[in-house]
Formats: C-alpha cells, sequence, structure tokens
C-alpha cells in the first residue's frame, strides 16, 4: 500500500465543495482548507492504483493542480 | 504493514502536507517522518529543469520514501513524477550487468565481466582512431548527467583524445537560449531566478506549456496570481494548455509565427510611448540583423511594418489582443517572461529569444526583482553540467570558446596539456555528428545517460549512423531505444546510487548525496568514464581523480574568477545547503538573485557608475536586435495543409524510461494520441478514438484521435514519450543557423481517417 500526502490546489471559491467532494472518495482522507485555496489531504492506495486516484482528484472540477509533499512505499518494497 | 504502523505514516504525510501551507498541524511532521526512515538525504529531483529538492528516505538498505525539500525552491512540493522516483531506483528492468554485442550489430547483447566491456569499448575507440584520427570518435552527452560527468567527459575527449566531437542532447534543447543570452548580453543564463515569480506582476508565458512541464513552478506563478487580483498572465501559445486555465490573455497564435507577434508588441510598445528611453539610452545598443550598429530610429523604423493589423493577418492573434498583451507588458511595475521549447526548439529560436529579450530592454522590465526574462530548462542539468562546463561542440568550460585561441591556450594551462593540445576546429554538434557517423567520418561514439534513437528529429534519417558506428553506451534501463543499436553497454549508478551535483534553470546548483549503493554490478559514471579513457589510450593524469568530489574540486578552482565563479560553493557546503545560485565567488557570499546588478552581482564593482553592468559585453551594453519575422522551415501548404507540433505529458518525462516503469504513471498515459481540433475533426469526419494518419514528407503514423480544442483549427499535437510510436519520424531535421538546434515544433503534415 503506497501512502501519499498532497495539496489540491483549488480555483477561487471551489475549496469548500472540493473538500467535501474529496473526503467522499474511499482512500482519501481531508485534512482541512487553508490559506483560502490549498486542502490538505492523503491518499493511501495499493502502488498501482494511485495514480489512478490522484488523476481522478487532478481532474475534478475545481482543480487546478495536485502538488505531493511525500510518498512512501516502503511496505511494497521492504518485505 | 500492521495498521498502527498505516496509521502512522498517513500522520506524517498529513503532517507533512499541512508543513507545505504553513499550518500549525505540521508539529506532527518532524517526528512523525523522522521514525518512518532510518535516515533523510537530500538531493534532487531526477527530471525537470525546475530542479525541485528532494529529500530520499532510507530504510536499511532500500530507498523507501521521497518527499520534498521545504529548504529548496520548491518549498517541500514535488509533482507526481518526482514524487514517485522510488519504483523507478528498484524496476525490474534495471541494468546491472556490462553488456556486449560480441556476433556485431544486430547479434544479441550478451552478459560480460567489466574489464571485457572497457576493454572492448576501448580496442573499438583505438582503432577508430587508427584508422580516422582523433575526430573518428565522439562523445555524445546529455542535460541529466551529473556535472561532474560532463566536466570529466569534456577534459577526457577535448584534451585527452584531441577532438573537439562532444556534444550532447541540450543541442536539441536550450541551444537557441544559449546563443540567445550570448548574442544580446554576452554571456549565457539568465539573470532572474524563480524568485522573481513572487514579484513579478506581469506574466509573460510563450512557447511554455508549464503547468504539464515545469507543474512546481506552475503553483508558484498561480499562487502569485492569487495572492493580488492586480497581477496579469499573458499566456502566448497556439494550444489552450492547463497553462492557459490561469491566463487573463491567451493568445493563440498559428504555430511559427511567433516572430511577428513579439515584433508587433515591440511596435505597439513604441506607438504608445510605452518605451523606457532614459534606460535604453543608458543600457542598450541597437544592432541590424546582419551586426551592424544602428539607433533607436532604425530601430522603430524596422518595427513599423509589424502593426497590430499586419501581425493579426499573419499570426492569427486579434489586433485588440496584440496591443493589450503589449500595454500588459510595458505597463506592469515588473513583466516575467518565461519560455521553453516553443521558442528554442526552431529554425529560428536564436531570433525568437532575441525578440523576447528586445521587449525587456525596451522597456526597461530588467534587473529588478519580477522583471526578469527566464528561459525555463527542460533537464535538470543541462545548465549547469552542460552549458557551464562548456561540454558542447563549440564550447570549452565556463563561457570559453573553442574557437578562441587565448581560451584554448587557458584550459590547456589549467588541464596541464602541452599548447595545441585543444583543436581549434568546433566539432560536430548533434545533427551534423550523426550524419557523420552515417558518412563514416565518425566511427565509435559513447553516449551517456540519453536516448537518441528516439529523441533525434527525423529519426529515419539520423539514426543510420547508429546502424554503423561503433556504439557504447551508459545506460540504466533496458527499454532504452538507443540499445537497439549499442555494442556496450555499461551499466551506470542510477541518481542517489552515486553522488553528484545537479544546476538548474535559475543557475542554483545542488548536490544529490548518495543515499544507497549502486544495484548489482553497477559503477558510478565518473568511475567508468576514467576506466575506458584509460583503456583508450589517454593519459590517466589528465584524470587523478579518487571520485566526483575531486572533479568538483578542479571545476569550482576553474570558475574562480570567471564570469561564472561559484568557487565558493565548497563540497561541504552544498552538503549543507539546499542549492546555491550563482555567482558565488567566496564561502562566505549567499549567492545572486539579480544578476549583472550593482549591489547584488558580485562580479559587478560596488563602485561602478552604472546599476546595471552587462560585463559579458565590452561595452557593458546589452543589444536589441532588428529580427524580421521569418516563417518556419516547413509550413502548412496545399498539399500538406496541417501543423504538427509535440511535446510532453505531465506524467511523463523525455522518453519514458523512467516514468514508463511506474505502473501508475504509465497507466495514466499508455500511448501516444493525436490531438485534434473540433472543427477539424468534424470535416474529416474523425471521430474520439478513431486511428488517424498523420503523414509527412518524411513517414506516415497512425495514432488514435482525442478531439479536444487544446489545439487551434489546423494544429495537431502528439507527445513523444512513447517509444511504439516514435513520432519523432515525422519531424524534418532543419536546424536554427545559430544554434544548430533542430525544429521540433513544427513540420507540415496530412491528416486523415485510417481506411
Ligand atoms: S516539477 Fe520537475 S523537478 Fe519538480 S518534482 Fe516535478 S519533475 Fe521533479
Amino acid at each position: 500500500m503506497a501512502i501519499a500526502g498532497f495539496l489540491v490546489h483549488a480555483e477561487a471559491g471551489q475549496s469548500e465543495r472540493l473538500e467535501a467532494e474529496l473526503a467522499e472518495i474511499p482512500g482519501i482522507s481531508t485534512f482541512g482548507v487553508h490559506r483560502e485555496c490549498y486542502i490538505a489531504a492523503v491518499a493511501e492506495a495499493p502502488g498501482n492504483s494511485m495514480e489512478d486516484l490522484l488523476h481522478r482528484v487532478h481532474g475534478m472540477d475545481g482543480v487546478l493542480t495536485v502538488y505531493v509533499t511525500s510518498m512512501t512505499v516502503e511496505d511494497e518494497l521492504v518485505v | 504493514m500492521t495498521v498502527s504502523r498505516r496509521k502512522f505514516l498517513k500522520g506524517s504525510a498529513a503532517a507533512l502536507a499541512l508543513g507545505m501551507v504553513g499550518s500549525p498541524a505540521c508539529a506532527l511532521a518532524a517526528a512523525g517522518q523522522e521514525e518512518s526512515v532510518d535516515r533523510w538525504v537530500k538531493g534532487v529531483c531526477r527530471y525537470c529543469g525546475t530542479g525541485c529538492g528532494v529529500l530520499v528516505g532510507v530504510r536499511g538498505d532500500r530507498a523507501v520514501a521521497v518527499k520534498g525539500d521545504p529548504d529548496n525552491h520548491n518549498a517541500g512540493l514535488l509533482c507526481l513524477k518526482g514524487a514517485m522516483l522510488i519504483p523507478v531506483i528498484y524496476a525490474e528492468d534495471r541494468i546491472t550487468e556490462p553488456m556486449i554485442r560480441r556476433g556485431g550489430k544486430g547479434s544479441p547483447l550478451d552478459k560480460a565481466s567489466w574489464d571485457e566491456a572497457l576493454d572492448f569499448a576501448a580496442g573499438a575507440f583505438r582503432k577508430a582512431m587508427d584508422a580516422g584520427g582523433p575526430d573518428a570518435v565522439a562523445y555524445y552527452g546529455s542535460g541529466q548527467a551529473l556535472t561532474e560527468e560532463s566536466y570529466l567527459a569534456n577534459k577526457i575527449w577535448k584534451a585527452g583524445f584531441r577532438t573537439n566531437n562532444v556534444d550532447g542532447n541540450p543541442r536539441l534543447c536550450m541551444a537557441s537560449a544559449v546563443a540567445g543570452y550570448l548574442t544580446t548580453f554576452g554571456k549565457d543564463e539568465p539573470m532572474g531566478t524563480y524568485n522573481d515569480m513572487d514579484a513579478a506582476t506581469c506574466f509573460f508565458i510563450i512557447g511554455s506549456n508549464t503547468s504539464e512541464a515545469h507543474p512546481v513552478l506552475f503553483r508558484r506563478i498561480a499562487q502569485r496570481k492569487e495572492s493580488s487580483p492586480d497581477v496579469k498572465i499573458i499566456v502566448a501559445d497556439p494550444r489552450r494548455t492547463n497553462t492557459s486555465r490561469i491566463a487573463d490573455l491567451h493568445l493563440s497564435f498559428v504555430a511559427g509565427t511567433d516572430l511577428a507577434l513579439l515584433n508587433g508588441m515591440a511596435h505597439v510598445i513604441i506607438r504608445e510611448e510605452l518605451d523606457n528611453p532614459r534606460f535604453y539610452s543608458r543600457y542598450v545598443n541597437f544592432v541590424t540583423n546582419d551586426g551592424k550598429p544602428c539607433a533607436f530610429e532604425d530601430y522603430k523604423a524596422f518595427l513599423a511594418e509589424y502593426t497590430p493589423e499586419k501581425v493579426q493577418e499573419i499570426t492569427g492573434v486579434p489586433a485588440a489582443d496584440v496591443i493589450r498583451a503589449a500595454k500588459l507588458f510595458a505597463e506592469s511595475s515588473s513583466a516575467l517572461s518565461l519560455w521553453c521549447m516553443g521558442i528554442n526548439q526552431r529554425t529560428r529560436g536564436v531570433w525568437a529569444n532575441n525578440l523576447i529579450h528586445n521587449l525587456h530592454l525596451l522597456t526597461g522590465q530588467i534587473g529588478r526583482p519580477g522583471a526578469s526574462p527566464l528561459s525555463l530548462t527542460g533537464q535538470p542539468n543541462a545548465c549547469g553540467g552542460v552549458r557551464d562546463t562548456g561540454s558542447l561542440a563549440h564550447l570549452l568550460p565556463a563561457g570559453r570558446m573553442v574557437a578562441n585561441e587565448k581560451h584554448r591556450a587557458e584550459m590547456e594551462e589549467f588541464w596541464g596539456v602541452p599548447k595545441g593540445t585543444i583543436q581549434p576546429k568546433m566539432g560536430h554538434h548533434t545533427v551534423a555528428l550523426f550524419e557523420a557517423m552515417a558518412k563514416g567520418d565518425v566511427k565509435a561514439v559513447f553516449i551517456h545517460c540519453t536516448n537518441p534513437a528516439h529523441t533525434l528529429p527525423d529519426l529515419n534519417a539520423l539514426t543510420k549512423g547508429l546502424e554503423t558506428a561503433f556504439v557504447a553506451q551508459t545506460e540504466c534501463f533496458m527499454d532504452a531505444e538507443t540499445l537497439k543499436y549499442a555494442d556496450v553497454v555499461f551499466p551506470a549508478a542510477f541518481w542517489c546510487e552515486t553522488e553528484g551535483v545537479y544546476g538548474c534553470t535559475e543557475r542554483r546548483y545542488a548536490l544529490t548525496e548518495q543515499a544507497i549503493k549502486p544495484m548489482g554490478n553497477c559503477r558510478p559514471t565518473v568511475r567508468i568514464l576514467m576506466d575506458f579513457a584509460e583503456k583508450a589510450g589517454v593519459d590517466p593524469r589528465l584524470f587523478p581523480y579518487k571520485n566526483a568530489a575531486d572533479i568538483w574540486e578542479e571545476w569550482r578552482t576553474l570558475s574562480k574568477g570567471s564570469p561564472y565563479d561559484f568557487y565558493g560553493m565548497t563540497r561541504a557546503r552544498l552538503k549543507k545547503e539546499s542549492g546555491i545560485k550563482w555567482p558565488c565567488p567566496t564561502e562566505d557570499h549567499p549567492g545572486t538573485n539579480l544578476r549583472y546588478v550593482r549591489g547584488e552581482d558580485p562580479l559587478v564593482p560596488v563602485n561602478h557608475p552604472d546599476r546595471l553592468f552587462f560585463y559579458g559585453r565590452p561595452d557593458g551594453k546589452a543589444n536589441i536586435f532588428l529580427r524580421p519575422y521569418q516563417p518556419p522551415f516547413e509550413p502548412a501548404d496545399k498539399d500538406y495543409p496541417f501543423i504538427l507540433t509535440t511535446g510532453r505529458v505531465i506524467d511523463h518525462w523525455h522518453t519514458a524510461t523512467m516514468t514508463g516503469k511506474v505502473p501508475e504513471l504509465q497507466k495514466a498515459y499508455p500511448s501516444a494520441f493525436v490531438e485534434i481540433n473540433p472543427v477539424d475533426a468534424q470535416k474529416l469526419g474523425i471521430s474520439n478514438g478513431d486511428r488517424v494518419v498523420l503523414e509527412t514528407r518524411r513517414d506516415r503514423m497512425t495514432f488514435p484521435a482525442r478531439i479536444t480544442d487544446t489545439c487551434m483549427p489546423g494544429l495537431v499535437f502528439c507527445p513523444f514519450f512513447d517509444k511504439n510510436k516514435l513520432v519523432n519520424r515525422l519531424f524534418h531535421h532543419a536546424v536554427d543557423n545559430a544554434s544548430k538546434e533542430p525544429e521540433y515544433k513544427i513540420c507540415a503534415t496530412r491528416v486523415y481517417k485510417q481506411a
């Protein structure tokens, strides 16, 4: 299982709605809206579907872009 | 993984994300992340020219995590590519043993010992030189190679083998920017830095899809825009990319007509009296297209024909938008231009660079925070590794030129080789090099850290030389297209398996430290180069180094007193700090943000009478050039009525030998496609997903269609990452007269639905 911390950069006025929508996506936990436009979040998914998950976020209405702050894959690499 | 450990890692990930926006909850981060790995090792992302700082988490003898370095310019943020670097290290098809093709071209690559592989390559090089002299061998390097590797290879080939046949893939991406800086300001490399993004009130982004090619810089621009409603963004690009989503004004011009657009903006600036005579009368010379001095009045007369209406006719940009762009640029308190391959990969790429500089010099939008021309680089070390070390066919280190006798003598003295060792004749630039290989003039080439059989233009023509010349190659991954032609393959240590310096877009040099041991039988490239050169007959006294740090020490010393002075960047200091921007002449110097500016740039005397001093020019003044509009080499015509362009997608980098290893990234973009405007699609009866043929004067290929208004009518786009669809087969290989950079961005094509 990979774990990614990330920030969603939301278009002006979209962050509250987006945070609620993100919280509904399985595997994603949100940690509030910051400086009006950034939603802090964590995604947890098997390594081979993490990109799908983050892409889904990237493609949501009102998302300007997604910045990853950390990615841990340790249990997939260290048995 | 136990549930509690997963919770713990999730907490750490959340804390890091929060830390990036300055939330107090980030207090968790330090404790959480520090405990999840044994140690964090500082480095630089392996991918793009943004040069984001990373920290590699190591547990036992394995790298297990990556996080953004909060102390580097990226403030802890990464894009998906950078964040997913760990699986690339452990990709199944890593090359971990030397290989040779015992049965010659076409036979399989067999495992070999290091000695056998090195002897094999060295023997072929000796044989080539016996038959054709020093110029029968060549080095083809990379803007992804470490600085120490490029410096060393340059020295071995130019002073050891005595050939200037040293070139590399920066010729394909940055050469026009280099020649643009050299002709306008007298020295290569930008005067601004990323800090300017925090101060600019007008961004002029041209020929750059920043949101996909440099995602972390895009954040900085978008953040600046959000910080103030007064900040304006102009995006000039034939495609409506994500970058244009944050623009106040999108100038969608017909591909290849941007020289007219840039001259049109200058025309409006003068007509509306938005120019800055006080600035240009003090700091600027006006120069005709053939290099003769002229006056401002001549420039004004030259621009007379570029009326907004005429520019509209040529470019398709409404005259009102040309006027608006010129006004936004000139009337802003600080204008920052950003550009990339859309400007550089052109047969008039140098001119296009000059014309961007012209706008800044005409308005005085230069040498202040936020006011600067700043070219973005595509690769992580094209600037620091190749441009600064002079690892191209016409260059010598630190801004010296092969053709300059004094410069050659300086290098011969510094390198301790007899006078006359360095040949006065320039070597082959990239396209000429591969042509010379096809002709048999260059008989053996050492290719390092790049994949030319995928990235060269007009591949059918230019890979011919690889079929006949002896090819020695350092490579990390088995699926690199060039391996098909390699006679010997050296397994190189990858990224954080070794150590070395990268220098990114903003003159920032940063060290990647070794985090883990090289995999299998891989070795650091500096070791490979030295062992190979010695066996090939180069005097080993030329490279008395134990490791990369020794090479850095020599290069740092050589830079002392030069216009590229970074003598203050000791290895110890680079280990401690997250990158330093040159000029940085002393160990206590903090690095330079505003180059050429008195009080900022240590190379400008503190008592210089002028605030700005372009010390690369004999009289300290920069040049405004009278460069006319010229169409691209192969515009659309009645036989080939569409323009084909190419570029990146966000999740793949270059030839995807790395990003293609990450299933997540590969899944996002499994294969190449062609973008077609809905208007054209309707006319041609093409629907989404249809097989579409692109036929140019070189070749014909089929791609699935993506119907989207990203491309304007008349333009189609194909990304180049896909090794199964080598779109570069379709492009011609015409080059810029001065920079010798090919015009990847524009060729004429037919477009039709596959029968
Ligand atoms: S923006 Fe470029 S340097 Fe930064 S993480 Fe992404 S690929 Fe790496």
